[in-house]
């Protein structure tokens, strides 16, 4: 597919596998994100790209499309499953905005907040702008804890992710980056965000919550001596000689506002 | 860019894949001539889809025939122009309408732009020729579009051209409402019983599909519209209906919104089944009232006349003991303990003590 000249305004992206029950909860909290976006003059797509699910989600998908395509819904279908790198890289390379939120399948935006993170990256020229996750376990509708709520810090580098792949990117410093790493199958979030500020790109915290995000009762089987491994890995790739603590970051400490401002 | 990045796999057909060319095409050419708006006034994107599907589900090697290519400025001919089927397709270009003059400009601009690609074929016809050419033509889907006005013509053309080809596939754009279209009027006239057509409107194959105005006019006994619109039908059937879809929210709102003991408080009826419940309730309590009087007075009964004593670590004899304490049993029992207790001291006592130690002698020899 051709690329497009990046327009002004925001892509959400929602990469789905096997997700089909929790579909109808991200794309309606996406489109009615969008309905916020375009109230503020921004334009917008939702683009949810399907990886080759077997469960329903590719006839419900393309029913969708066809109710919803004039409000903004876009689908892609791979006939084969990637890994979620792969499928982020896709996002970035289809999209036709420069502005991409990702949203898992089973997570959902809070609307009105979108917009907050857009300007935040336009204002500040962030490479990532992300903000609080309110938890929910499957059903419920209060939160009981909340996650990704700490700005980035140089204690990312000593191990351990806290902050989740749901936020808004400046897709043209995603690809100039390279994109995701597509030969890791998990922690390719974590990988990113070491990346990203290793090489001097800005991830912005914003003190706001972007949306939900709610536990299942089961998920993907993660060897855990296989994460373990790879977490090794990277803390030898970003971290080898224990130094970046002491190293100069540009993403340290980073919390902006849009109405505020740095805080 | 990181060559890791790069999508090797090519996306399957959806809305936003087929309608992304035609989008571009527009951005690009800007067709002048054509439908006011943007590319979605001149071909709804949903309808744009289906032809694709339609084009990809028809067995052989379909030509797209694109009379549609005035009022759409070109964006129809796309459709076949980046099927993957390599589809060919010509343009019916009329020299008398300016409309289809520059939208034959702007598809050459196009396709010059693009080199070597699109995939396929694209060669302009005139529609003086178009009859001649069709009737040698297999796999002919004809794409018309109803929105030029002369709803009449359009029907005599769909006629005729199924007449020099009784096998092609005529597939009509800009179809509007039952009763306010003309063209749908039009097109059941030309497909009466008995006339070895038939006219279908593709909203009808689901209810997701209402947004699409484009109709199909083929022979009755085409040999594969039948299963291209069940197979199209089908991929758009999943396991919800709108109806029960829409029957859950409701459910589920009302639920939230705990209405039911009001309700209930408020209703005629309430007030009787109430009263009945807590009658029951009531009966139920002074049953186990009385059950309970009932048994501790069975309890007192038994043991007034004997001493109280730990009934939970007497022994069986002790218990059958106390039993039978106020019978004539205990009463004889009582009556020989004291007879005993008297003639210990004298000789008959003495003689009763001495007879039991010789008797428990010689049991114990015997053993």
């Amino acid at each position: 597919m051709e690329a497009m000249r990046a327009k002004a305004g925001v892509t959400i992206a929602i990469p789905n596998w096997n997700h089909e029950v929790f579909l109808p909860r991200s794309i309606g909290s996406a489109l009615r994100a969008l309905e916020f976006l375009r109230a503020e003059g921004w334009a917008g797509e939702v683009l949810v790209i399907d990886e080759a699910s077997r469960d329903g989600s590719s006839t419900l998908l393309r029913q969708l499309e066809a109710l919803y395509f004039k409000d903004g819904l876009r689908c892609l279908s791979f006939g084969s499953t990637e890994n979620i790198a792969t499928t982020r890289n896709a996002a970035a390379e289809h999209a036709r905005y420069r502005y991409l939120a990702f949203v898992d399948a089973d997570n959902e935006l809070i609307p009105e907040n979108l917009s907050l993170f857009v300007r935040t990256l336009e204002q500040t020229r962030a490479a990532v702008a992300y903000g609080n996750l309110l938890l929910r376990s499957t059903t419920a509708d209060y939160a009981h804890f909340m996650h990704s709520c700490e700005v980035i810090q140089k204690r990312l580098f000593r191990g351990g992710n806290y902050v989740d792949m749901c936020s808004v990117w400046d897709r043209f410093q995603l690809l100039d980056s390279g994109g995701f790493d597509s030969s890791l199958s998990f922690l390719e979030d974590f990988e990113m965000w070491l990346h990203l500020a290793t090489n001097g790109r800005k991830i912005v915290f914003v003190p706001a919550i972007l949306g939900y995000y709610y536990l299942l009762p089961t998920s993907s089987s993660t060897d855990r001596s296989r994460q373990d491994a790879v977490e090794s890995r990277l803390l030898r790739v970003f971290n080898q000689a224990k130094v970046r603590e002491l190293l100069p970051l540009n993403t340290h400490h980073l919390r902006y506002h849009p109405e505020l401002g740095y805080v | 860019m990181n060559s890791t990045m790069t999508e090797r796999r090519r996306p399957l057909p959806s809305i936003a894949t087929v309608y992304r060319p035609i989008e571009e095409y527009w951005e690009q050419s800007r067709p002048v001539g054509s439908l006011d708006g943007g590319p979605t006034e001149a071909l709804n994107p949903l309808d744009a889809f289906l032809v694709h599907r339609l084009l990809e589900l028809v067995p052989g090697h379909p030509v797209l025939i694109d009379a549609a290519n005035a009022l759409t400025g070109g964006a129809s001919s796309l459709i076949g122009m980046h099927h993957p089927r390599a589809v060919d397709v010509w343009a019916v270009v009329d020299a008398e309408s300016l409309p289809s003059r520059r939208s034959l400009e702007s598809l050459q601009r196009y396709s010059g732009r693009r080199g070597a690609t699109p995939s396929s074929s694209f060669r302009p016809v005139d529609r003086s020729d178009l009859l001649d050419d069709l009737a040698g033509q297999a796999g002919a889907i004809v794409l018309a579009d109803a929105r030029g006005g002369d709803a009449a013509g359009l029907a005599v053309d769909i006629g005729r051209w199924l007449d020099a080809r009784p096998d092609a596939l005529v597939l009509v754009l800009g179809l509007g409402r039952v009763g306010n279209c003309p063209a749908v009027s039009s097109m059941m006239s030309l497909c009466l019983p008995g006339s070895g057509r038939r006219f279908r409107l593709l909203r009808e194959l689901s209810e997701v599909l209402m947004g699409s105005s484009l109709g199909m006019v083929a022979g009755d006994d085409h040999p594969d519209v039948d299963v291209a619109l069940m197979r199209l039908e089908q991929l758009y059937t999943g396991n919800y209906r709108y109806l029960d879809l829409l029957w859950r929210a409701n459910h589920a709102a009302l639920r939230e919104a705990r209405i039911d003991a009001d309700v209930l408080r408020g209703h005629l009826t309430f007030g009787a089944i109430s009263e009945e419940i807590e009658g029951l309730k009531c009966a139920v309590r002074e049953a186990n009232e009385r059950a309970e009087r009932a048994e501790r007075a069975t309890r007192a009964n038994w043991t007034s006349s004997a001493p109280v004593e730990a009934t939970a670590s007497a022994s069986p004899l002790t218990r059958l003991r106390r039993r039978l304490s106020p019978t004539p049993v205990g009463s004889a029992w009582r009556l020989a303990k004291h007879a005993r207790v008297k003639l210990a001291p004298t000789p008959v006592g003495r003689a009763y003590r001495l007879s039991k130690r010789v008797a428990l002698a010689c049991v114990a020899r015997g053993r």
